[in-house]
């Protein structure tokens, strides 16, 4: 498996998305939350048309300090995701719990 | 003796157990529910995609591009985290790098067993 680097636009847009659930998690109504998300959305649109290597670099570090300084402690996570309360727990139970009928439970 | 009678008072009471147990016909599959069908699917995604802020009076169709909508890559990954919510799944940041049209995101979901 190739790994391969990221490109700037790629990492932007993931920060984004991080930032995003971030604020999602945080957030606990869908105004706040709206709010909040275009705000993110205009900071980073202000600095689409930079051009001063410099800069980028310093913008693009206070994005990733600042994503990481919002980054929920319990953030939400469906269920079925990796990390989700039921992900890899699809344990199947004994089958005489399923299909009791099946089972001759006069054996001694 | 003792032990015969405490045998017998079991036995004795198994046969109703049993009556009962034999007479359930009905279970409970859990895992029942079956994938969610196309057309559902590129229903609910292009539910999404159109009330969209940038989509609103735009003519949205399974076979467009979210650039032919007018949106950038931010816009693009508002919309997946906006579909992320409605199917209640998570897409990885790589499949979501490649998610570039309505097409795409319905066979995405198409794909993931776990959309809901």
């Amino acid at each position: 498996m190739s790994v391969s680097a990221l490109t700037h636009q790629q990492t932007v847009v993931r920060l984004y998305r991080k930032c995003l659930k971030s604020i999602r998690d945080y957030s606990e109504n869908y105004d706040y939350f709206l709010k909040q998300a275009t705000i993110l959305r205009n900071t980073v649109k202000a600095h689409k048309d930079e051009t001063n290597p410099f800069l980028i670099k310093q913008y693009m570090n206070d994005f990733e300090k600042w994503s990481n300084n919002w980054e929920h402690p319990d953030p939400y996570i469906p269920c079925d995701a990796p990390g989700g309360s039921k992900w890899q727990r699809n344990i199947p139970p004994k089958q005489w719990q399923v299909n009791p009928a099946r089972y001759d439970l006069n054996v001694e | 003796m003792f032990s015969r009678a405490i045998r017998s008072a079991f036995t004795s009471y198994t046969p109703s157990m049993m009556a009962r147990t034999s007479a359930q016909t009905t279970f409970r599959y859990y895992s029942a529910g079956g994938a969610l069908s196309e057309g559902e699917v590129s229903e609910r995604v292009l539910d999404v995609v159109s009330k969209y802020d940038k989509c609103v009076g735009k003519k949205v169709t399974p076979a467009s591009t979210f650039s032919e909508l007018g949106l950038d890559s931010l816009d693009s990954a508002d919309v997946l985290v906006a579909i992320e919510e409605e199917f209640n799944i998570e897409i990885p940041d790589d499949e979501a790098d490649k998610i570039n049209s309505c097409k795409e995101t319905i066979s995405y979901i198409r794909r993931t067993p776990t959309a809901k």
